[in-house]
């Protein structure tokens, strides 16, 4: 297991370091230019963020109507990486808009629906933090809340009238766009599953620690 | 009592004010009257008002692009990397402790 782990690492470190190469060899997109290259890790990082809220909500009421401790676990991780993913999309989105729209930010229907997605992943983890007891199963039922929103977020583009690009771009991709694209995206997926992993991995060692302190009290 | 309140009042009331006579750019727009004077005597020459097609600005107007692409790809690095060095903070912290806990539980356990 440790040895496919170790694989696995290097593979998404590898796939990684490779896609900004790859990235550069892409063309040059008519209307935006050099800076719609920032699609490339930008879509890619919303996908694994819409992932990871999913994951994070599965899990959660999983550990809620089944009291599961690795299903709280699991739920964990991936609040915090829906957190991490949310923070790029969020910061490379205006980078990107700057040049493209002129301005930083647009409250419309898509950035401003993410942004609330996004603030609700920080709360589950704020609560978790320092809800005290019983703060596993309120986070769990927000995390609920904030894997609704995920549908919502991803067709707002196509229902209201928004600055933002529609879900019809991605399966419009010129070729010399879409290979590249579709790499970025298995890098960011393999990276996301790895962190995932990892980060299941930190929780379940702290319960570790509780149930040896346990021990060690009884004793 | 009702003095105090007044007083109380009266600041809320005041400070109230300069909040929204300082979002309202009130020391702006006493400018703007200076400001303008020179504009309305280069009015003739250009009309700053004009649409101008982004792709018909010169050079030194337009927004480059690359420190824009370049600063998001060092954010994305810089994130995921900090990220993993948390983690992998908490992680050695986490071993620390359990080493340290099952030597205290290994030296506790009754001897027969």
């Amino acid at each position: 297991m440790n040895r496919v782990y170790s694989m696995l690492v290097l593979a998404a470190i590898a796939l990684f370091a490779v896609a900004p190469v790859i990235v550069a060899g892409t063309p040059v997109e008519a209307t935006m230019g050099l800076v719609q290259k920032i699609f490339y890790y930008h879509v890619p990082s919303a996908m694994v963020m819409f992932l990871a809220a999913f994951v994070c909500g599965v899990a959660s009421a999983i550990y809620l109507f089944r009291g599961t401790p690795g299903a709280d676990r699991l739920a964990v991780a991936a609040a915090e990486l829906t957190v991490v993913f949310g923070l790029i999309v969020l910061v490379t989105g205006p980078l990107w808009a700057r040049k493209a729209w002129g301005v930083w930010w647009q409250w419309d229907a898509r950035l401003t629906s993410t942004l609330l997605m996004w603030m609700i992943y920080v709360a589950c983890l704020l609560v978790r933090r320092f809800g005290g007891p019983g703060a596993e199963k309120l986070s769990a039922a927000m995390a609920l809340f904030g894997m609704a929103n995920v549908p919502f977020v991803y067709i707002s583009v196509n229902i209201w009238r928004t600055v933002h690009p529609t879900t019809a771009v991605i399966p419009k991709l010129p070729g010399g766009m879409r290979g590249p694209f579709w790499f970025c995206v298995l890098s960011f997926m393999l990276l996301f599953g790895l962190l995932l992993a990892l980060r299941a991995r930190l929780e379940e060692r702290r319960a570790d620690v509780e149930h040896l302190y346990l021990i060690a009290d009884h004793d | 009592m009702s003095r105090v309140l007044m007083t109380r009042a009266g600041w809320w009331i005041v400070a109230l004010s300069l909040i929204g006579a300082g979002s309202s750019g009130l020391p702006a727009q006493a400018l703007a009257p200076a400001a303008q004077a020179p504009a309305a005597q280069k009015a003739p020459q250009e009309s700053p008002g004009e649409f101008v097609p982004i792709k018909s600005l010169q050079q030194q107007d337009q927004l480059p692009a690359a420190p824009l692409l370049v600063a998001a790809y060092v954010f994305v690095w810089a994130v995921l990397l900090v990220y993993v060095w948390t983690i992998w903070r908490r992680l050695m912290k986490v071993e620390r402790e359990i080493r340290q806990l099952a030597s205290r539980v290994g030296d506790s356990a009754p001897r027969r």
